[in-house]
């Protein structure tokens, strides 16, 4: 081996990464080669002196919090609210449109002679309305559409009663889950401040004891007279 | 031991839990910190770094596929952050190689003891000194070669993380790192590093 081909080799060797043949043929050059074998332990007293130097602690951690949901507009509101498919948010909507629809082209409706009519933006002033003939007609439609009416609410009704249920059970299972999610959380963070903890009392520790033998090494001569009242006793 | 790995906590933020976030940014903040620190020689600047680097990692998280290389990607925004800061600052080092370290006017006793206004003992002090001495050389090597020296001997990183990390192969990275060590011992000898340290 070169010394060349050994220098590509000496950091790998330095932390442990050289396969085992190429490992022994730099121990094999190092043992012949003085200059090379001063190289490495330049390098070894470099890493070691650098590795001296201590980590600082972060004086404060860094927090983040949840950001605030953004507030949403009459539009989304509007979108919210028929984005679900629901019978009746339907209905309401589909209702709200043709009456505004109608009231806008001033339509008007009768009944003549077994004849639905409509007026567009016309008044029915001069027409002759045969409401005697119309009048058990619209009766019986009247009862027919709130028969209807009433079976669509109770229907609705039962259909949402299972929904509150399944949502209610739904909730129940995620609130449990992400309990037992912070719990599993604040318990990595208990470890967390624990370590710290023990770090600090260790560093404490370190402290006292050298103040301890620095008290010592400021008074000898009260260490002594210590030491002698000891030997006394 | 954790009980919960990096990549439980970055998928429980990806489902929006921000309490998550924070134990893995306390889980990293102190080996960021550190690396910041070392790499641009400033405590003060690399807490400022730090702060920015999480805010990114915030930001861009739920957006990381391979989770799984979430250090490598932590240590590159670090990294970016801090580069961006220097180009920012043009504070690119310009000291020569055969300047004395350690015997500049704000290198006395009562300088080296503000930097820190807790009461210091006699070890401290000498770790503060070496510190600065240490901090002073490694700015006065070449960027690429304390990049690698700082992830190798500080961060204690595998040569394949630090290829991930810096996308050069690693018979570069080792090269930068035996370079590196030799231009560092060259600065260090010539600092006022007592003897005594190279040997113990």
């Amino acid at each position: 081996m070169t010394c060349e081909e050994a220098k590509n080799l000496m950091v790998g060797y330095l932390f442990g990464t050289l396969a085992a043949e190429e490992k022994g043929a730099l121990e094999a050059h190092l043992q012949d080669c003085s200059a090379c074998r001063e190289e490495m332990q330049e390098l070894r007293e470099t890493v070691s002196v650098l590795q001296k130097w201590e980590d600082v602690h972060p004086k404060q951690r860094i927090v983040f919090v949840q950001p605030s949901p953004q507030k949403s507009g009459f539009p989304e509101k509007i979108k919210a609210f028929l984005s679900i498919s629901h019978p009746v948010r339907w209905a309401t909507a589909l209702a709200v449109f043709v009456f505004i629809l109608f009231g806008l082209s001033r339509t008007q409706l009768s009944y003549q002679n077994g004849h639905l009519n409509f007026a567009f933006g016309r008044s029915l002033e001069n027409q002759q309305v045969a409401l005697s003939e119309s009048l058990p007609i619209l009766q019986q439609y009247h009862v027919e559409t709130l028969n209807a009416v009433s079976q669509l609410i109770k229907r609705n009704a039962v259909q949402q009663q299972q929904n509150l249920l399944l949502a209610i059970d739904h909730l129940n299972q995620q609130w449990y889950q992400q309990r037992q999610s912070d719990l599993r959380l604040i318990a990595t963070g208990f470890q967390a401040l624990k370590a710290e903890n023990e770090n600090r009392a260790l560093q404490t520790n370190q402290l006292l004891q050298w103040l301890t033998q620095q008290q010592g090494l400021a008074n000898p001569v009260h260490s002594q007279k210590i030491e002698r009242g000891k030997n006394e006793k | 031991m954790d009980s919960v790995s990096d990549q439980e906590l970055i998928e429980k933020y990806k489902r929006g839990q921000v309490q998550a976030f924070n134990v893995l940014t306390w889980r990293w903040q102190g080996r960021i910190l550190n690396f910041l620190y070392r790499y641009l020689g400033n405590i003060t600047d690399a807490e400022d770094i730090c702060q920015t680097t999480f805010l990114k990692v915030f930001q861009k998280l739920k957006h990381l596929q391979d989770t799984q290389k979430f250090s490598a990607w932590l240590y590159q925004i670090a990294l970016n952050q801090a580069r961006d800061y220097f180009r920012r600052k043009k504070r690119q080092s310009v000291l020569s190689l055969n300047q004395t370290i350690g015997n500049a006017a704000d290198d006395t006793l009562e300088a080296i003891l503000a930097d820190d206004s807790e009461l210091s003992p006699d070890h401290d002090l000498q770790q503060k000194e070496m510190q600065k001495i240490l901090s002073e050389s490694l700015q006065r090597i070449s960027e690429d070669q304390r990049v690698v020296i700082i992830m190798k001997i500080f961060e204690n990183l595998k040569f394949s993380e630090i290829v991930d990390i810096l996308k050069v192969p690693e018979g570069t990275v080792k090269s930068r790192l035996y370079t590196g060590l030799k231009s560092l011992r060259t600065v260090l000898e010539r600092s006022h590093l007592g003897k005594e340290v190279w040997k113990s």
